[in-house]
């Protein structure tokens, strides 16, 4: 018996030595476990790879899951990798389960995009773009939502209080970084009647 | 020429209402026609007020402004100046029209991104019991302290004996007890646990007496739990 277990250990431990395992895997693994995205070079410290090595595994991961059409799907969100289901099993999710992605009216939309753009932003600059006041509750609403954060405050007179966007931003709208930032398109000219 | 503006759509603020004159009339954003404009602008603040709707300084500001504008263009252009460019007087108008545009563009198309990752369910966040990380910890007004202060006192049930003592307790006395509490716990204290052996009000309200004090003082700052909602007493070193 006691012989066995030895033996058992032994190849344990030997298999840790070796190092014998799918770096893929182990970044399966490591995205299952985690519920916040997980940054490149976190893979690379936890599978002993260089960067760009692991970014490839990620990719080939991210084929074979679409390959054989899985429940799952990796999403590149605020510089880093995190599973969520497949899209195309959000209609058939959504009967079940809630996203709990908060909803907000287009005014709320409209100020957190200005901030998005053109952080960091006081309140007044943001007044003056929309040319309409912005109420201390609209920013609350983002605040408390944790979409925005307070970045300091404007050296200037009254050093009013910046604003900025947050990670929570960046997941709320799967995004993978700022730059990512839907593009606004060059102004086009209207026609003239 | 007529211009039906929906009545759902209340401005917020006059550029609003010009970007959707400009829109709703293809007009050229970048040689707006200001007879028209002013005139279409004017006649739709006419309409609110005839509907009994007030209208905003801001909006009378903006009618004054185009009309300021409409004047400037009428003045011909001197001779000795054509060599130098006139400055064209829509040229902040225009611009203010073209950010907001812009914006304006930007909000379908992050809407779009909304609902393209509201097809897409993550893992649940659990927020773990042991995650008492320090940067959950937030520093609270006096208000909040007071909150929970209230919250304390409203457990203690009154005795509907009434026995005169002397004072037992004074509020020295609690100070040093919280201070020798913080030198045994590393500097930080449980707000509940400073009132663990406490059994009457009165006890209560000194120690919290005490708090208010070292709180004065500036030698302690009162933290809350952003998740869990603990206060929790920090000794200022």
């Amino acid at each position: 018996m006691d012989e066995k277990e030895n033996i058992i250990k032994n190849e344990i431990v030997e298999a840790v030595d070796s190092s014998e395992f799918d770096p893929k895997s182990i970044i399966e693994a490591v995205l299952y476990l985690e519920e916040k995205p997980v940054s490149p070079d976190f893979l690379s410290e936890v599978c002993g790879l260089p960067t760009s090595r692991v970014k490839e595994l990620v990719e080939e991961l991210r084929k074979d899951f679409e390959n054989r059409k899985a429940g799952v799907q990796i999403n590149e969100i605020a510089n880093g990798y995190i599973l969520s289901t497949s899209r195309h099993l959000g209609p058939y999710l959504k009967k079940f389960y809630s996203t709990k992605k908060p909803a907000f009216s287009q005014t709320t939309i409209e100020i957190l995009a200005i901030i998005a753009y053109k952080q960091p932003i006081t309140r007044l600059e943001i007044e003056a773009i929309r040319g309409a006041t912005v109420t201390s509750a609209h920013l609350k609403v983002l605040l408390e939502r944790k979409l925005i954060r307070i970045a300091g405050r404007k050296n200037v007179v009254g050093h009013p209080l910046l604003y900025a966007t947050t990670r929570e931003f960046l997941l709320y709208f799967g995004l993978k970084d700022l730059d990512s930032l839907p593009t606004i398109k060059e102004i086009r000219e209207m026609e003239i009647i | 020429m007529e211009y039906n503006i929906k009545l759902e759509n209340i401005y917020e603020g006059p550029i609003a209402l010009l970007y959707d004159l400009v829109v709703a009339g293809k007009m050229n954003i970048f040689d707006i026609p200001i007879g028209k404009i002013t005139e279409q602008y004017i006649a739709y603040l006419n309409y609110l007020r005839s509907i009994d709707i007030e209208i905003g300084s801001d909006f009378i500001v903006m009618a004054a402004t185009l009309m300021h504008i409409k004047s400037q263009m009428l003045i011909p252009e001197k001779v000795t100046d054509t060599n130098r460019e006139r400055e064209d007087p829509r040229r902040e108008l225009i611009e203010k029209l073209l950010e907001y545009q812009k914006f304006k563009q930007a909000v379908p198309l992050l809407e779009e991104k909304r609902r393209t990752s509201a097809e897409l369910f993550f893992k649940e966040r659990k927020q773990g019991l042991l995650d008492f990380g320090e940067e959950h910890w937030i520093e609270i007004s006096l208000y909040d302290l007071l909150n929970a202060f209230a919250g304390l006192v409203s457990f203690v049930e009154e005795s509907s004996f009434i026995q005169i003592e002397p004072e037992p307790f004074t509020v020295a006395m609690k100070i040093n007890f919280i201070n020798k509490q913080l030198q045994n716990y590393d500097g930080v204290v449980f707000f509940g646990d400073l009132f663990s052996d406490s059994y009457t009000k009165l006890e209560i309200v000194v120690t919290f007496l005490a708090l208010l004090e070292l709180v004065k003082e500036g030698s302690v700052i009162i933290q809350q739990h952003s998740l869990f909602g603990d206060i929790r007493i920090v000794k200022v070193t």
